[in-house]
């Protein structure tokens, strides 16, 4: 569904991401996992138009995305839930959560009530401002906003940022509801543990490469990928 | 007293054509974080487009205003996608050279067309009036008021209701974020632009039509947008009638009470006493809180 092929993105001058590939196939959970500033946002956000790459392809559904700017490659079908969440702090949940509906013609209200009964936290704070929520609540509401463009592919940056590991395993279960609903996801991770217990496949990225790619057990129990992120020999 | 009544009259009726002066400034300030230096000469370009129709066609100003407001949206669209764009993400300095360079242009190209000289745009209505005893309301000011606070009212429930309102807020708030929504923020920032230059527009011509304008008045508008702006809290558009307000007030009073010249003194007195006091604006929330930074 989708497939980068030897992409080479950074910006500016300054290259981040060196020949990488990665394929996202339907209804599949793929987690991208590695330490800080191995450049895992950076690919995110060059497959949802924020930069542009400077080599390779990213196409999806076999359309070629390059040279699309964001606001073009949401209405192919891919959400992006940016690392932070960057909720609109000053505006409600509800307006947070309609704003992910922007593109669409119709009111999305049916799109409004599945996030709710996803997550009934949200449901019980529509009026309350957004910067005003807890970091679980807004982390729910920045997904709750990424499927509400009806996506086909959700790509989640940095899930578990500042959350209680409790909190985080219920919110990686509604991965796999989005997921049973017809949808992938593309999970970026710095909870290597979590995101490899729940991927079906996933990829280490390290210092712009990928080092590893694999079934989520198999990397779970690889021993390089145990002593770098899990801290475990 | 009756002298005290008239001034605070007086105010309060200039006060909210001050606060449509000033709205469209503290939208574009507020949300696009662009300070728009050119937003006086604008309005006093919607001054003369309203004149020059009534001068030279006949059109009623009421009428003119409309058209005004039109060719000023379209212009504000233009200069804002056209050319401030180009400098959106460029340290502050550069789009307040630019909007400066934009007003000289402004200014000086009307004071070529038509002279410095003091024009006002004469209606049959405008110099009419309620009196109550020696308390007078000039309908022309009644008129200005009620327009300005009807279309600031407009512009407060478009910006809180509206899809597209909600994509400017969301826009000002974290340009980066909205587009991933699907939102064209080069758009967004146009259009946010030209609607403030058609405000402005409206504004200039009821300028005209209660009092006397000339080109180089538009400092003084930009000036009192400033002030308006700042007081009401950026960005707010009921902040901004407020804060109109509350300058028409302080104007009125200190031109009934003390030396004409002092009178921007004082309104700008105003201003800092409200940012030692309050420095998030009369209705403001805490700016800081209400904005991602990229």
């Amino acid at each position: 569904m989708l497939e980068i092929k030897s992409l080479e993105a950074g910006y500016g001058r300054i290259g981040v991401l060196w020949d990488i590939d990665l394929t996202v196939g339907e209804q599949e959970i793929v987690a991208l996992v590695g330490s800080n500033g191995a450049g895992k946002t950076t690919l995110l956000r060059a497959v949802s138009g924020v930069i542009a790459p400077t080599k390779g392809s990213i196409v999806f559904e076999g359309r070629d995305l390059s040279g699309l700017v964001p606001e073009q490659v949401v209405r192919r079908g891919i959400a992006h839930v940016p690392e932070g969440r960057r909720l609109f702090a000053g505006l409600t949940v509800r307006e947070n959560l309609k704003l992910g509906a922007f593109h669409l013609k119709d009111s999305a209200s049916a799109d409004f009530d599945r996030v709710v009964e996803l997550f009934p936290r949200l449901g019980e704070r529509l009026d309350q401002i957004a910067g005003s929520l807890s970091g679980g609540e807004q982390q729910m509401c920045a997904i709750g906003r990424g499927l509400m463009s009806r996506p086909k592919l959700i790509m989640i940056d940095e899930l578990s940022l500042g959350l209680a590991p409790n909190l985080v395993d219920q919110l990686l279960e509604r991965l796999e509801t989005i997921r049973s609903e017809g949808m992938s996801v593309l999970l970026v991770e710095q909870d290597v543990d979590a995101a490899l217990t729940l991927a079906e496949r996933a990829y280490v990225l390290e210092t712009g490469q990928i080092a590893l790619e694999g079934s989520g057990d198999e990397l779970l129990f690889d021993k390089r990928v145990r002593e770098a992120y899990l801290g475990v020999a | 007293m009756e002298q005290f009544l008239q001034a605070t009259i007086n105010g309060l009726l200039q006060g909210g054509l001050y606060a449509l002066v000033g709205v469209g400034f503290s939208l574009v300030w507020g949300v696009i974080h662009v300070v728009n230096i050119a937003h006086g000469a604008f309005v006093i370009l919607g001054a003369y487009v309203a004149w020059k129709l009534d001068g030279a066609f006949g059109i009623d100003p009421l009428l003119g205003l409309v058209v005004a407001a039109v060719l000023l949206f379209v212009i504000g669209y233009a200069v804002q996608r056209g050319v401030i764009n180009l400098v959106i993400n460029a340290p502050i300095w550069m789009t307040l050279l630019l909007t400066f360079g934009l007003e000289l242009l402004l200014v000086n190209g009307l004071i070529l067309i038509f002279t410095g000289d003091y024009r006002s745009i004469a209606t049959s209505y405008a110099s009419g009036g309620l009196s109550f005893g020696d308390v007078r309301i000039p309908y022309g000011r009644l008129l200005a008021f009620g327009l300005a606070v009807l279309l600031t009212g407009l512009l407060a429930m478009f910006m809180s209701r509206s899809k597209t309102g909600q994509a400017i807020n969301a826009t000002g708030m974290d340009r980066v974020t909205a587009r991933l929504m699907g939102i064209n923020a080069r758009h967004i920032y146009a259009l946010t632009f030209a609607i403030s230059a058609a405000l402005a527009g409206a504004a200039g011509t009821m300028v005209g039509i209660v009092g006397t304008f000339n080109p180089v008045d538009a400092g003084v508008f930009t000036l009192r947008s400033f002030v308006i702006a700042v007081l009401g809290g950026l960005g707010n558009m009921w902040g901004a009638l407020a804060g109109g307000i509350v300058l028409g007030l302080v104007e009125a009073w200190s031109g009934q009470y003390l030396s004409g010249t002092l009178i921007h003194a004082i309104g700008f007195g105003v201003l800092i006493l409200v940012l030692i006091v309050r420095p998030t604006g009369l209705l403001g929330r805490p700016y800081s809180e209400a904005r991602a930074e990229t």
